[in-house]
């Protein structure tokens, strides 16, 4: 399902929304426990990906831990594809 | 004359509203007149009937340019928005954005304090869309595959315009106290952070509360301000006040609509909003940090009608109490006043008791003009952005014009011109609905 681009442009979005310097991101990596996000910035992150996508992203399935990079991915891959 | 500890000054301003970012953008378009109205977005017609179909939009407003990222933008409410954006001038201006950042102990003495009638009402109104018709319109579109060439189904499909969920953050951009917190948080105020809701006169109030707080002796410094948006999806607080009668009806031509003090006035120019923020500090914590004053408050009073939720009357009010008091805390007289930045909403009864009541205590003693017939009425923001408009008045010397203003209801000294005028101290007065009347007086700082 995933898409080398939309990996990017995710990656980005996250650098960009917890102001990440120098970042280090793999589909492993856990956004609250690996990068320090709190909830807020994880809904953010969700938000920016609406703009990046354009599109409406539903947070009503966003686990409250372990959100990985992967997650994201597979979701934002998951929700475009039921939009056609 | 009070001891140089216990004056508070004021070192900041900054504003958005109709005529674009900047305090100094502002006080240009009121000295030169300008109207910002424009006819209220087509669409909202879809919804309902509106008598008044005339209001003042904000232009677009570039926050990436002000120094706002994608996702302050795409998180934040718009009125948290417009406060933390008029905060940065304000703070620009006083010399002090990075003041209390490093958190020491002066920034449990450093408070913000905002006003605003409505706040976050777009956020609510918006996601209860979204809320009832997201699933409505899924149904509809079925509907429609069935019946295909039905015109009325098909508009009412178009009109059922909604996000397909509900904002995630609706609660922190509904809640009142989303933009004081926000300009806490943005600059590491650490004292009281209050939200005051006074309707119209909110950011009168939010002002007054500060200079109290400084006057007191807790705090030294304090962020105050007010703060309105009222835009939404279907226009919906628009209709509101439509449904009361009290806006501006229309006119012959576009832009002669709002006449406050004129006999053919018929109500008020609706504002889409905008933030006036100003910062105010002990005259000794400014002098200490080299912060030059442009302004001192002199003097607050609030009183209430206790009488009516939406109208006053000229024989049962406490204007004239809120007066006394004003002046009482100024220490002065009403012939030290040498303007006066009246609420001059343009309803027929605001301006009957205000400029009956003015004559009866001022007599045809002060300038007065109206900040409204220019900006129309921001509600929540008016008194902060007329304070504003009132502090550039006095450090130039000039009233801004009172527009169309061709047939005043009464022989007061009205500004038909934009002017210069000497005057030492000037009062800024807002009234609001629940029957609320609220008074700031302004001295120039090198009075004495």
């Amino acid at each position: 399902m995933e898409d080398a681009g939309n990996l990017e442009r995710i990656q980005r979005v996250i650098a960009e929304t917890l102001a990440l310097t120098d970042p280090d991101l793999s589909r492993e990596t856990r956004v609250k426990e690996d990068l320090g996000a709190d909830s807020m910035q994880v809904i953010t992150i969700i938000i920016s990906l609406d703009e990046e996508f354009d599109t409406e992203f539903d947070t009503v399935d966003l686990p409250k831990e372990n959100v990985t990079i992967g997650w994201i991915e597979d979701f934002v891959a998951r929700t475009l594809a039921s939009k056609g | 004359m009070t001891a140089q500890s216990d004056r508070v000054v004021v070192t900041g301003t900054g504003a958005l509203s109709s005529f674009g970012s900047g305090s100094e953008a502002l006080w240009r378009a009121c000295l030169a007149g300008e109207d910002p109205s424009a006819p209220v977005p087509a669409s909202w017609s879809t919804y309902y009937r509106a008598t008044s179909r005339t209001w003042a939009p904000l232009p677009p407003m570039n926050f990436s340019a002000m120094g706002f990222s994608r996702a302050d933008v795409l998180t934040m409410s718009m009125p948290a928005l417009l406060c933390a954006a008029a905060s940065d001038e304000a703070m620009r201006e006083a010399g002090a954005t990075d003041l209390f950042r490093a958190a020491g102990p002066g920034a449990l003495r450093a408070g913000v304090f905002v006003g605003t009638g409505f706040s976050g009402a777009k956020a609510p109104f918006d996601n209860y869309r979204a809320h009832l018709f997201g699933g409505m319109k899924s149904r509809f579109e079925q509907l429609l595959q069935d019946f295909p060439d039905d015109a009325d189904l098909t508009e009412h499909v178009a009109a059922l315009k909604a996000h397909a969920r509900v904002n995630p953050l609706v609660i922190c951009q509904t809640m009142p106290n989303a933009p004081s917190a926000t300009v806490g948080i943005r600059f590491g105020l650490k004292g009281p952070n209050d939200t005051v809701c006074y309707a119209c006169a909110s950011g009168t109030v939010a002002i007054g509360r500060a200079y109290q707080a400084i006057k007191r002796g807790e705090l030294n410094f304090a962020i105050a301000g007010g703060v309105e948006h009222l835009r939404d999806n279907a226009g919906g607080v628009f209709m509101g006040f439509d449904r009361l009668q009290t806006l501006a009806k229309p006119g012959a031509e576009q832009g002669a609509e709002n006449r406050p003090f004129d006999r053919a006035r018929t109500g008020f120019l609706f504002s889409e909003g905008g933030a006036g923020m100003l910062v105010l500090e002990s005259a000794s914590f400014a002098r200490a940090r080299g912060a030059a004053a442009l302004a001192e408050v002199r003097g607050f009073a609030l009183t209430s009608d206790a009488v009516s939720m939406v109208s006053i009357s000229e024989d049962n009010n406490s204007i004239c109490a809120m007066w006394d008091r004003l002046l009482e805390d100024a220490r002065l007289a009403p012939t030290d006043i040498g303007y006066l930045n009246a609420h001059g909403t343009a309803t027929e009864i605001n301006d009957q008791v205000e400029s009956a009541l003015i004559e009866r205590y001022f007599g045809v003693g002060p300038k007065i003009n109206s900040t409204k017939s220019i900006l129309g009425h921001t509600l929540g923001a008016s008194g902060a952005l007329e304070a504003i408009v009132t502090i550039k008045s006095l450090r130039e010397q000039r009233v801004h014009v009172s527009r169309n203003l061709d047939h005043p209801i009464r022989e007061l000294d009205f500004c038909k011109v934009s002017a210069a005028h000497p005057f030492d101290f000037a009062l800024s007065e807002s009234f609001g609905f629940g029957g609320h009347n609220a008074g700031l007086i302004f001295a120039r700082v090198d009075h004495d």
